[in-house]
């Protein structure tokens, strides 16, 4: 049998051909609802997301590191790891004589945040006294604004090696308060009274000012370091003159690299201009470990600079974590709720990296959600110690992304510049200031409300 | 020229024509569909997380508890008694303690960090440290080795003080020594006793910890918002592990053996065994403890997406056992080590790159 025409072919391969456009239509069908499952997790760093939602979310490197930038990642993270020992002629010798932990790791526990208790809080002290009659001549200490205390510096160091005596002992004490939302839902808030015992058995004098801190994460900072400097200061406003209650303003530290003023963006009170300053500063006052950028009296180091900039490598190599639930209707009404409450005037969703010591950092859309200005956070808060620009009610915006994780990776810590808020509820009511007006929507939302904007904040 | 074609021939060419898009449309969609929304993965990975602490954390703990207490026992015997079989008996307990603790890296995650174990058990010692420590101790004194560094206590400050068989007798030791050893094993039991607390009870007011795993994906559930999530956690832990396992440890064993000719001690040994024991207990949802049998593992989640991936990764950790397992019966036969670390190899990439992906969708 033959074919009689053209026509005849088509029409038997009509049927054939709806067949096949069905199929195309139902693999593409299956894609968009693969992609749109898949959309739940969504780039919060763009090409340097880390698309990891357990409890080793914090330690991913950029996914878009190249082979240089993976071989710095991976040597610092060997170092961030080390442990300092007294014992003598170690590769790891150095450690205090008193301190305040043995490794990087030990306070950044897999770079999360450190808990108050057990273990990670430390105390900054200024001596209160001679603020009040402060004349100093050097420029660097006249600009960070923080006399330290005569035997105990900037940092009481409650550890010790063998033989030696730890500057002080530390003990916390919660002080617990009740308060109710606007709905009558009670609440409890607690924070730390703390009790330092010097070695001589002499309570701290009360011309002291202490600030209790625990240890802020790590994962991220590369990021925060490569928002162009001027991108941030566009977001001061230190007068308030569009009014609207929120008057952010950049902290003026000391760069001891440079040996100038530079934009403070690193630590609770944005008291170090970049990660190399901080991984220096973490060396010295959290380990007693000198390196080129503190060095000992006597110009000596005990890390040379090649093993400090592998030790900031490791905190600019590491990525932010994926967002999650982004389909979700709560969090997408929580969402929708922080914008409404003003949060996002300081928690600044978006920015645009600029250039960076490492490419994988450089141009890349990222939500960090703060704007790395200080902000006078009110009583409730105040430490009541200046630290460079920063006044003792001031604070740096903490960045949110990944801070839904906080507890995945450590169960049990806490939020806020001391840990004393144990849920997100807690750190948005400790919030007053320049953020009261956040706090008091929060308040007066239903319950309903307040819990899609905690799950929006957990889905970060 | 389409006259010229015999017509049976089209009207079979379309017939399997149909046959193959209506193959490809049903494909499709349990491609396209399915890969998003695989109920039975959904639903047996939700039984994983319900049953993993239970199942394989906690008795994994248990052990280590149990082991712990007699190695308290036996350190507590050396110290009233230093002969050389009490001496002996201590460093076997050591080993068994040591091992179970080996073995939970698997699933070192959650509280075991965050509170400070993991370094109280594990941790680099401070020689000099604990040298001056024992140097300076009065014969009275308590040691409050929970006050102290961690480079000053745990399983590493335990095997400096315990030293070898060949190099340290009974005899050699000091009171101090036999004191402080019986501390650290006794600080080592609570720090166990604690993980086993806020695993099964919780921590500060707080939910106990194998509430947070198993029911994960639930409304109330602040630390794994899905039930994926909580099964990433799992398999993320023993990827963590692996990486550890076979690429750092085992590689410097087999690089010692076979460049340096050095013949890898029983200990060394031991514990990586251990620490493939309990990734392979992990993996398949026993709970490394004789006394449980299987439950639903990450190999039964896997196995329903693909059978053929679950056994590759299994006969790639047993085959890795075996070689460890061969060596420890001969030390000097180095090369089922080698073969060990490249199935150890495959079991971390099948994991990274085929089973990680399956249940974070």
């Amino acid at each position: 049998m033959q074919f009689r025409s053209l026509g005849a072919l088509f029409k038997r391969l009509r049927f054939t051909l709806v067949v096949l456009l069905t199929a195309i239509f139902t693999i593409m069908a299956g894609v968009f609802l693969s992609l749109s499952v898949n959309a739940q997790i969504s780039p919060a760093a763009g090409d340097a997301t880390a698309f990891n939602r357990t409890s080793s979310a914090y330690e991913e490197a950029p996914p878009n590191l190249n082979p240089w930038e993976t071989e710095e990642h991976d040597l610092g993270d060997e170092v961030f790891e080390e442990a300092f020992v007294s014992t003598p002629n170690t590769e790891s010798s150095g450690l205090g004589p008193v301190f305040n932990n043995a490794s990087c790791v030990s306070c950044h526990i897999r770079n999360g945040r450190g808990m108050p208790e057990p273990g990670q809080l430390l105390l900054r002290v200024t001596d209160g006294e001679a603020m009040a009659h402060q004349s100093a001549t050097n420029k660097s200490e006249a600009l960070k604004n923080a006399p330290p205390v005569q035997g105990l510096g900037n940092q009481v160091q409650d550890f010790s090696i063998i033989g030696e005596t730890p500057e002080a002992k530390v003990d916390i004490l919660w002080k617990e308060t009740a308060g109710a939302y606007t709905d009558g839902t009670p609440y409890r808030l607690r924070s730390p009274q703390i009790n330092v015992t010097l070695a001589n058995g002499e309570p701290l004098p009360d011309t002291v000012q202490v600030s209790p801190r625990v240890p802020p994460h790590v994962y991220g900072l590369g990021l925060l370091e490569a928002i162009p400097e001027q991108d941030i200061l566009a977001l001061a406003d230190p007068d308030d003159r569009d009014g609207d209650g929120i008057s952010g303003r950049p902290n003026q530290v000391w760069d001891e690299q440079t040996q100038d003023v530079a934009l403070g963006r690193f630590g609770w009170k944005a008291n170090s201009p970049n990660l190399l300053q901080q991984s220096a500063d973490a060396y010295f006052n959290d380990m007693g470990i000198t390196s080129p950028l503190f060095p000992a009296e006597d110009g000596t180091t005990e890390i040379d600079q090649e093993k400090l900039v592998l030790a900031a490598a490791y905190a600019q190599t590491l990525a932010a974590p994926a967002r999650t639930l982004m389909d979700d209707a709560q969090v997408q009404r929580g969402e929708k709720l922080f914008t409404e409450a003003s949060c996002n005037a300081c928690h600044v969703a978006n920015f645009h990296t600029g250039s960076h010591k490492y490419p994988a950092l450089r141009n890349q859309e990222i939500h960090p959600y703060t704007d790395l200005l200080l902000h006078d956070m009110g009583e409730g808060l105040a430490d009541n110690r200046a630290d460079f620009a920063a006044n003792g009610q001031e604070w740096r915006t903490p960045s949110l992304w990944g801070v839904g994780l906080a507890q995945t990776v450590l169960p049990y810590s806490g939020y806020l510049h001391d840990g004393r808020a144990r849920t997100f509820e807690e750190a948005i009511l400790w919030h007053g200031g320049e953020a009261d007006a956040s706090k008091v929507a929060f308040e007066t939302m239903s319950t309903e409300d307040r819990e899609a904007l905690v799950r929006f904040l957990q889905s970060l | 020229m389409f006259n010229l074609i015999d017509e049976t021939y089209l009207q079979g060419f379309n017939r399997c024509l149909r046959r193959s898009v209506l193959g490809v449309t049903v494909s499709a969609l349990w491609a396209g569909a399915g890969y998003a929304l695989e109920p039975n993965i959904e639903i047996a990975m939700k039984q994983l997380n319900q049953q993993f602490s239970a199942e394989v954390i906690i008795p994994g703990y248990e052990a280590l508890a149990i082991e712990m207490g007699g190695l308290v026992q036996a350190a507590q015997l050396f110290e009233a008694e230093p002969t050389e079989a009490n001496l002996s008996a201590v460093r076997t307990a050591w080993l068994g303690a040591m091992s179970r603790w080996a073995s939970s890296n698997a699933v070192a995650f959650g509280p075991v960090h965050s509170l400070g174990y993991s370094t109280a058990l594990e941790f680099p010692t401070d020689e000099a440290g604990l040298d001056a420590l024992l140097a300076n101790a009065s014969e009275t004194e308590d040691f409050d080795v929970a006050s102290l560094l961690p480079s000053l206590q745990g399983f590493e400050a335990m095997a400096y003080i315990l030293g070898t068989e060949s190099d340290k007798a009974a005899a050699d030791f000091s009171n101090q020594e036999r004191r402080y050893l019986s501390a650290l094993t006794l600080r080592a039991n609570d720090v166990t006793t604690d993980i086993l607390t806020v695993w099964q009870a919780g921590w500060n007011s707080n939910p106990a910890y194998g509430t947070l795993l198993s029911t994960a994906g639930n409304p109330e559930n602040h630390v794994y918002l899905s039930v994926e999530a909580g099964s990433e956690e799992i398999v993320r832990s023993i990827i963590n592990s692996l990486e550890v396992v076979s690429g750092e440890e085992l590689p410097e064993v087999v690089k010692a053996s076979v460049l340096l000719e050095e013949t890898p001690d029983a200990v060394t040994l031991q514990l990586l065994n251990s620490s493939v024991q309990g990734i392979q207990s992990a993996y398949l949802g026993t709970s490394n403890s004789e006394a449980n049998g299987r439950v639903m593992g990450l190999g039964e989640v896997i196995a329903i997406a693909d059978p053929t991936l679950d056994q590759h990764i299994q006969t790639s950790l047993a085959t890795a056992l075996n070689g460890i397992e061969t060596t420890m019966t001969n030390p000097t036969d180095v090369a089922p080590l080698a073969e060990a670390q490249l199935s150890l190899n495959i079991a971390f990439e099948l994991l990274e790159t085929e089973v990680l992906p399956l249940v974070q969708n």
